[in-house]
């Protein structure tokens, strides 16, 4: 699969001090790539470094396999603060910054990201007089205005109420129909369970975890075994024998502890005559992987 | 064009946020110095004072226009489809628009207003204005190369005060040192020999070497104005 971003053994250091420590990630073509970690953890250092604004101590960093300072124009940013130029309306500002990339019939464009993202009403009202989710909103008009294939979006339903997040998330879902890569930074760990389809936990400086987020979250020992016709003797056995938990009737937690001890299981509970129905991994949130990824909860 | 269309950007910019407040403070300041018997006023007092002026202009606009991205802002119009170059040469272009057209209306003012009209017609006078330009360029060069946006905070200082000695002189050792800005002003009304042609070679060294090391520093540069 095509690569977007390939950040590999990247260090990145400020007054002796290493901010980022042997970072590696990929983001391929289509994909959506959440980044999620601490405050500090480096998060942002790194989409700078992707952005070009930074340069690594050492490591590489390429995006559409060209160096991070060539790529001006390639790529769609919605910074994290929403900090823009207020004394334009949300129309001008885009067409301004339509004009200055060359993007042929700038209003024409103009008119469909603001559709795209729902300001087409308030689009000539002065940005200072928008609220957070409005200006969420130009941001990211103005980064999907070049119709970039890669989108990097820090924190985009941050401060936003229920509504606006989901309008926002409605958004991305779009831009993901319309095979964008997207790079999404967020705290919010549902969203990014939601819509991402790898993820990368940056945790003091490195990368402790990163992969498919659903095999991520499935990358776990518990098992659900449905099983029926067991004996009470020999359910208390396998209780005992295989630290199987029964959780209702017919339903048991099983834990696994070292390669081949779910498959020694499952033949001694075909032995003891039980028919099993279902074998389910039991799926962590991914909340509770960060939390273990990052042993937030000691 | 995107260098014409982010300096169009940087002007409204500018304009909205400080309805050119201080640009209108400087005019007023020099009108109020023609007040006592402008009507004397000749060449050798006008264009010095237009001079000195667009000096101040410039290092004032340089930096105020050029730095209105020192934070987080400038990350949008940079991820657009604009190099670092275009970057910096849209701000120095909007800062030399808007000066050299006050400068331009300073000049009209000054020649309605002063004897001038009786030692150059209108079109000399405005072609003298051109030695004016060039202390604007070379202004604009080392304010922009000392800018917080392209070096540091603390460097502004320092491109004052290389300004400061540019147009003072106050050593003859140092005429080929310092950049000609005094020779500038004073050539914009004098009759021009083979020394002034030497000082116009000398400024056009300034403005490209300052310019290119404006851009070469912003090049090279961390953009990381968000912790700031």
């Amino acid at each position: 699969m095509e690569q977007v971003i390939e950040v590999s053994n990247l260090y990145k250091g400020f007054n002796g001090r290493n901010v980022l420590a042997d970072v590696s990630l990929t983001l391929s073509k289509g994909q959506t790539l959440g980044l999620v970690g601490k405050n500090g953890a480096g998060k942002s250092t790194l989409i700078k470094i992707i952005l070009g604004f930074l340069s690594p101590t050492s490591g590489s960093v390429r995006v559409f396999g060209r160096a991070t300072t060539t790529n001006s124009g390639l790529i769609g940013y919605l910074p994290e603060h929403a900090s823009y130029h207020m004394v334009f309306s949300g129309k001008e500002y885009l067409t301004l910054l339509g004009k200055m990339s060359s993007v042929t019939d700038v209003h024409k464009r103009v008119s469909e990201v603001l559709d795209l993202v729902g300001m087409t009403n308030d689009a000539n009202r002065r940005m200072s007089r928008y609220s957070k989710g409005m200006l969420q909103r130009i941001g990211l008009a103005q980064a999907i205005l070049l119709d970039p294939s890669l989108l990097i979006l820090d924190e985009p339903l941050t401060g936003l109420d229920p509504s606006g997040q989901k309008d926002l998330r409605d958004i991305i879902l779009e831009l993901q129909r319309r095979n964008k890569s997207i790079l999404l930074c967020s705290h919010l760990l549902n969203e990014v369970e939601r819509l991402c389809t790898q993820i990368a936990i940056i945790h003091n400086t490195a990368i402790v975890a990163r992969g498919n987020i659903k095999e991520l979250l499935l990358s776990n020992n518990k098992y659900i075994i449905k099983a029926v016709g067991l004996s009470g003797t020999a359910a208390l056995e396998l209780q005992e024998n295989f630290c199987l938990k029964k959780l209702s009737s017919g339903d048991y937690l099983f834990e696994e502890e070292y390669n081949g001890h779910k498959e020694t299981l499952l033949r001694t509970m075909l032995d003891a005559g039980a028919a099993i129905n279902q074998l389910t991994p039991v799926q962590k949130s991914l909340e509770e992987y960060f939390l273990l990824a990052t042993g937030g909860s000691q | 064009m995107k260098i014409i269309y982010l300096s169009v950007f940087t002007l409204k910019d500018y304009f909205r946020r400080t309805w050119l407040s201080a640009e209108i403070i400087m005019i007023a300041i020099l009108i109020l110095l023609y007040l006592d018997q402008y009507w004397l006023l000749s060449k050798s007092e006008v264009y010095p004072a237009l001079g000195i002026f667009s000096l101040v202009l410039v290092t004032v606009n340089s930096l105020r226009m050029t730095n209105l991205e020192t934070n987080s802002r400038i990350y949008v119009p940079l991820t657009k489809a604009l190099s670092r170059g275009d970057y910096i040469a849209g701000k120095a272009v909007a800062v030399l628009s808007l000066d050299t057209a006050i400068l331009t209306l300073m000049y009209v003012l000054s020649f309605l207003l002063t004897s001038v009209k009786q030692q150059f017609s209108f079109a000399t006078g405005l072609f003298h204005l051109i030695p004016l330009l060039g202390v604007l360029l070379i202004a604009e060069g080392i304010i922009l190369c000392c800018s917080p946006l392209v070096s540091h905070k603390l460097s502004f200082f320092w491109g004052v005060l290389i300004l400061v000695f540019g147009s003072a002189q106050p050593w003859k050792i140092t005429t080929y040192v310092f950049p000609p800005i005094k020779q500038l002003i004073i050539s914009s009304y004098e009759n021009n020999n083979l020394l002034t042609l030497s000082q116009y070679f000398l400024a056009i060294v300034y403005i490209v070497g300052f310019y290119s090391l404006a851009l070469y520093l912003f090049g090279k540069r961390e953009l990381d104005f968000e912790q700031k």
